[in-house]
C-alpha cells in the first residue's frame, strides 16, 4: 500500500514514517522538509488544491498533522485547532472521491477528560472536549471520521492516547510521564508506529472505531483491550524504564 | 433587553430584526452589511474583536451568521467558508458572549442533519442527528456541539434551535407542493423571540434544544417538546392551500 502521513517532520509523525516504510510506500507530508523520506512534499494542508496533489495514487492516509504551535516563518498558515477540523473534512472529502478506503485519524484521549475523575472510560463512551480548542476540535474531527465513515465505503480508526515519550533519543524533550498527568495514557513513538500499521491494514468491526494506545500497565482506568482484541496491538515498551532514570 | 444579531443581514436576519426592534434594543452584525444601513453593521464571526464589540452590554445574543454560498468563490472556498464560519465563528460568538456576561445565545440550526433517517421516522430532539457529509450539514452538526460544550460550562446559556426549511408565504408559488420541513419564517421569528425569554429548558439541563417544522398532520418532525414544555411554542402557519390532502 501507498500511504500518505501528514505530519510526517514531527515527533511522532517522523517515527511513523519511517517504521510504515518498513510494511509500506510512504509519502509524507507536512510543512516543514522531511529530508529522511524519499517520497516527500512540502505542502500547506489548508489548501484543498494541494491535499488533493498529494493524495494522488495513495491507497491509505494517516492524519497526523495538527496546528500544535506557529513556526517561524509558517504565521500566514491557519493554526487554529477548529480549522484543523475543515482540513479533516477536506482529506476525507478527497480521499472518498479517490476511493481511498482507509484513513487513521490521530485523536487524543483527552477529548474525555472531564470524565476522568468519575468513571472508567472506554473508546465508547460520548467525549466530553470541553472548551480547549486542542480537545473540541479533536472531538469534532472525530465525529467528521464517523460521519464520512457512515456515508461512505472508507473506514476509519481514531486512536487515542495521552503523552508521548521515547526511548530511543538520549536527551530528546519528551512527554514523560512524570511530567504528565495520567502516565497510564503514555506511549512510546515506536508503539504508535505499530498501531498505525495495524489501523492501516486489520479488519475492523465497522467502519468507524476508536482506539486507546497506551504502553501496558495494569489497573488501567482507560482499558486498551479493544486495541489488543481487534488490532492485535501488542505494546513494546514501557515507560517504567524511565521512572527508574528519573530516580538516578 | 438588548439584543445582539449576527447574521443579520440574511433572509432570517432581516425578518428578526424588524420584529424585534419594537420591543427591544437590537444590535446587528452581517459581514455583508451595506454602505449607509443604519440598522446592521459590518461584523465578521471569525473576527473576535468584532464579537467582543458586538456583545459588549448586551443581554442575549442570536447567532445566525452561517457563512452562505457566494458563486464567485470555488467549491472548495465556500466549503471552507461554512467550515469556518460555523465553527469558529460560532466558538468566537460563545467565547465574547461568555467574556460580556451575556446570559443567552440562541444558536439557529437546522433540522436537515436527521437526512440520514428513514422517512417513516419520526424524529424528536432524542434523536442522534444522522448528517450527510457535505460542507452544509457537517458544519451544522459540528456546530451544535460547539453549543452544547458551552452550555456544558455555562449552564444554560446556549439554546439551539433546529428549524425546518423558511419559507416566505407571502411571496409562495400558488403551486408550490408542500414539504415536511418547511417553517414559515413569521414562526421561525416568533419562535426566537420566545427563546430569548425561556427561563428553563426542558430535558437536558443546561443546553436548550428545540426542533420547530410546522404543525400539520403526519409530521416529520416532533413539536411535542417545543409545545408543552416550558417552550410552550406552536407555529401558527400551517400551509393549508399548499398541502395535497392524501
Amino acid at each position: 500500500m501507498r500511504i500518505l502521513v501528514t505530519g510526517a517532520a514531527g515527533y511522532i509523525g517522523s517515527i511513523v514514517a519511517r517504521d510504515l516504510a518498513q510494511h509500506h510506500q510512504v509519502r509524507g507530508v507536512d510543512m516543514r522538509p522531511m529530508p529522511e523520506i524519499d517520497d516527500q512534499r512540502v505542502v500547506d494542508l489548508n489548501s484543498y488544491e494541494e491535499i488533493c496533489d498529494a493524495l494522488e495514487g495513495v491507497d491509505g492516509i494517516a492524519h497526523l498533522a495538527w496546528p500544535l504551535r506557529s513556526y517561524e516563518g509558517y504565521e500566514s498558515m491557519d493554526h487554529s485547532d477548529l480549522g484543523a477540523v475543515r482540513i479533516v473534512y477536506f482529506l476525507l472529502k478527497a480521499a472518498v472521491e479517490r476511493g481511498i478506503e482507509r484513513f487513521v485519524f490521530q485523536s487524543t484521549i483527552n477529548i474525555t477528560a472531564p470524565s476522568w475523575d468519575d468513571w472508567r472510560i472506554v473508546e465508547e463512551n460520548l467525549p466530553r472536549p470541553g472548551l480547549s480548542g486542542y480537545t473540541l476540535g479533536k472531538t469534532l474531527a472525530e465525529e467528521t471520521c464517523r460521519n464520512f465513515a457512515r456515508v461512505h465505503p472508507i473506514t476509519i480508526a481514531a486512536i487515542r492516547f495521552g503523552g508521548v515519550f521515547t526511548l530511543e533519543q538520549e536527551g530528546h524533550e519528551y512527554a514523560a510521564p512524570h511530567r504528565h498527568g495520567i502516565p497510564s495514557t503514555c506511549v512510546e513513538r515506536r508503539d504508535i508506529a505499530q498501531a498505525y500499521h495495524l489501523a492501516l491494514t486489520r479488519d475492523l468491526p465497522s467502519r468507524f472505531e476508536a482506539f486507546h494506545i497506551f504502553h501496558r500497565r495494569p489497573g488501567q482506568r482507560f482499558p486498551t483491550d479493544k486495541a489488543r482484541d481487534v488490532l492485535g496491538f501488542e505494546p513494546q515498551y514501557n515507560c517504567e524504564e524511565l521512572w527508574r532514570r528519573g530516580e538516578s | 433587553m438588548k439584543i445582539a444579531v449576527t447574521g443579520a443581514a440574511g433572509f432570517l436576519g432581516r425578518a428578526l430584526i424588524s420584529e424585534l426592534a419594537a420591543r427591544h434594543e437590537v444590535s446587528a452584525a452581517d459581514l455583508k452589511a451595506e454602505e449607509g444601513d443604519p440598522a446592521i453593521v459590518r461584523g465578521d464571526v471569525l473576527e473576535l474583536a468584532d464579537m467582543e464589540e458586538l456583545c459588549r452590554g448586551v443581554d442575549a445574543v442570536v447567532h445566525l451568521a452561517c457563512g452562505g454560498w457566494d458563486e464567485a468563490l470555488t467549491e472548495a472556498e465556500n466549503e471552507a467558508r461554512l467550515l469556518d464560519t460555523r465553527l469558529k465563528g460560532t466558538y468566537n460568538v460563545l467565547q465574547a458572549a461568555v467574556e460580556a456576561g451575556v446570559k443567552r445565545v440562541v444558536q439557529v440550526s437546522d433540522l436537515c442533519v436527521f437526512s440520514g433517517y428513514e422517512e417513516e421516522l419520526m424524529v424528536s430532539e432524542d434523536f442522534l442527528p444522522l448528517p450527510d457529509t457535505s460542507a452544509y450539514q457537517q458544519s451544522v452538526y459540528l456546530s451544535e456541539w460547539v453549543g452544547r460544550e458551552f452550555s456544558r460550562e455555562h449552564s444554560g446559556l446556549v439554546l439551539t434551535l433546529r428549524l425546518g426549511k423558511l419559507v416566505d408565504v407571502d411571496a409562495l408559488a400558488p403551486d408550490a407542493v408542500f414539504e415536511e420541513d418547511w417553517l414559515a419564517v413569521s414562526d421561525a421569528v416568533a419562535a426566537i423571540g420566545r427563546a430569548l425569554e425561556v427561563e428553563h429548558y426542558d430535558g437536558l439541563v443546561g443546553w436548550g434544544l428545540y426542533h420547530l417544522a410546522a404543525d400539520v398532520p403526519q409530521r416529520r418532525y416532533s413539536l411535542l417538546k417545543i409545545q408543552s414544555g416550558t417552550f410552550a411554542f406552536s407555529p401558527a402557519e400551517d400551509f393549508g392551500a399548499w398541502r395535497q390532502e392524501v
